[in-house]
């Protein structure tokens, strides 16, 4: 299945500074597994700060997948 | 007050609030400027730090004359707000907020708000207000970046709900490694201060639910839903991971600067007369009602007078407790 991937703010850079990226996904992955791969892979662990899943923050990301998906990736909103 | 939305009726309810604001950094200094000219009749201020000149590009309450004389950020903004609207009473508090003290400045005030920098007080205010039934609101701003989200429980999520595991000190970029830049930290203040006023007025229909994200930089904003965690240990289970564990001494990273703040363990009263002229032999000392200043022999500190002190140019906080060690040994 394919799966929309927008990178936010400063994760942009471990996208090649692109926004949005479309990846080849394993039927019935899910949101969770497919972070723990591309944070092994671009390694934004620092700067990553949650996900959403069609325009929703869930509990938590053991959300399986579907074809056409699009999923936000935002970084950490630290400072003060 | 001539917006119809708020009135006369919201004014007096606005003069009747009682905010506290925790961190008076970017964030804290454009709150609590709003605020206080909006008529918000008690306003406390809590930070830590005091004013540097690096403090100076988004930090809006502070002057070079502020950095110059090493002032506490509270009573800098306090002396700057206060011209601003005589009639809002303010409380400038220059304190660590921790699990030992956190409840006392919350349970007396109808809102608290997010100025800080760092993830650990931002789970103790959540759990603090939770077990107070008072509502918050979160901000953070980080390069370009910044978010906000009103937390207001219930059925609504909070923040561990947002955010379930508190990332390691030092696990995350900071303002000192990546910086940011002033525009996000006005967009983000504004939401929290327009959320601030709806709250307060009781304009609850009009108070977001959302987490609202924006990058001045990227040409993004977004408003997320959020979902409430119904395993959420703090407002599901009332559990206080972080208010319950014993305050013991600890050392913590200042965001902006290259700095350690070390907190003794037990309840301390520095002696400034007594610690000053031993520290004279050796360096030079500056001695004010706010604090005892040091610089020599490599070493560069501020002693404040409940103990706790600032150590700067260490590498990190077991450094920063030797420096504390061997120079102020209270």
């Amino acid at each position: 299945m394919k799966v929309n991937f927008e990178f936010v703010g400063m994760l942009r850079k471990f996208n090649n500074w692109q926004n949005r990226s479309t990846f080849e996904l394993p039927d019935g992955c899910t949101a969770k597994e497919a972070m723990a791969k591309f944070e092994a892979e671009a390694g934004f662990a620092k700067e990553f700060g949650f996900i959403t899943i069609g325009g929703k923050k869930h509990a938590d990301n053991d959300v399986t997948l579907k074809d056409g998906d699009t999923v936000k990736i935002f970084p950490k909103s630290f400072g003060g | 007050m001539t917006f119809e939305q708020i009135g006369a009726e919201g004014q007096e309810k606005l003069a009747a609030s009682r905010v506290c604001i925790i961190g008076a950094g970017a964030l804290g200094c454009l709150i609590a400027n709003d605020l206080c000219r909006a008529g918000v009749g008690f306003l406390r201020l809590i930070d830590r730090d005091v004013v540097e000149t690096v403090n100076l590009q988004r930090q809006i309450l502070f002057t070079e004359d502020d950095a110059r004389e090493g002032l506490p950020k509270v009573e800098a903004a306090y002396e700057k707000l206060r011209h601003a609207n005589s009639s809002v009473t303010i409380e400038p508090v220059t304190a660590d907020v921790n699990s030992s003290n956190i409840e006392k400045y919350i349970a007396d005030v109808d809102l608290v708000i997010d100025g800080t920098d760092n993830f650990e007080t931002r789970f103790l205010i959540n759990e603090a207000c939770h077990k107070h039934g008072v509502r918050w609101i979160y901000g953070g701003v980080l390069m370009s970046g910044g978010a906000t989200m009103n937390v207001l429980y219930g059925d609504a999520p909070c923040f561990r709900c947002f955010m379930p595991e508190m990332p390691a000190p030092g696990s995350y970029p900071t303002c000192s490694t990546v910086g940011v830049i002033n525009p996000i930290t006005g967009v983000i203040a504004a939401y929290e201060s327009a959320e601030a006023l709806k709250i307060l007025t009781g304009a609850d229909d009009m108070v977001s639910r959302s987490y609202i994200a924006a990058d001045v930089w990227e040409n993004m904003f977004e408003f997320i839903e959020v979902e409430k965690n119904p395993d959420c240990p703090v407002c599901v289970h009332g559990r206080y991971e972080l208010l319950d564990r014993p305050a013991g001494s600890y050392q913590t990273s200042l965001c902006g600067h290259d700095a350690w703040q070390v907190v003794p363990g037990a309840s301390v009263k520095a002696d400034f007369d007594s610690l000053g002229p031993r520290l004279e032999k050796i360096g030079a000392v500056r001695l004010t009602k706010f604090s005892l200043g040091f610089e020599g022999q490599g070493v560069k500190f501020k002693l404040f007078p409940d103990g706790r002190a600032i150590i700067e140019g260490v590498k990190d906080g077991e450094a920063a407790r030797v420096v504390y060690g061997e120079y102020i040994g209270l």
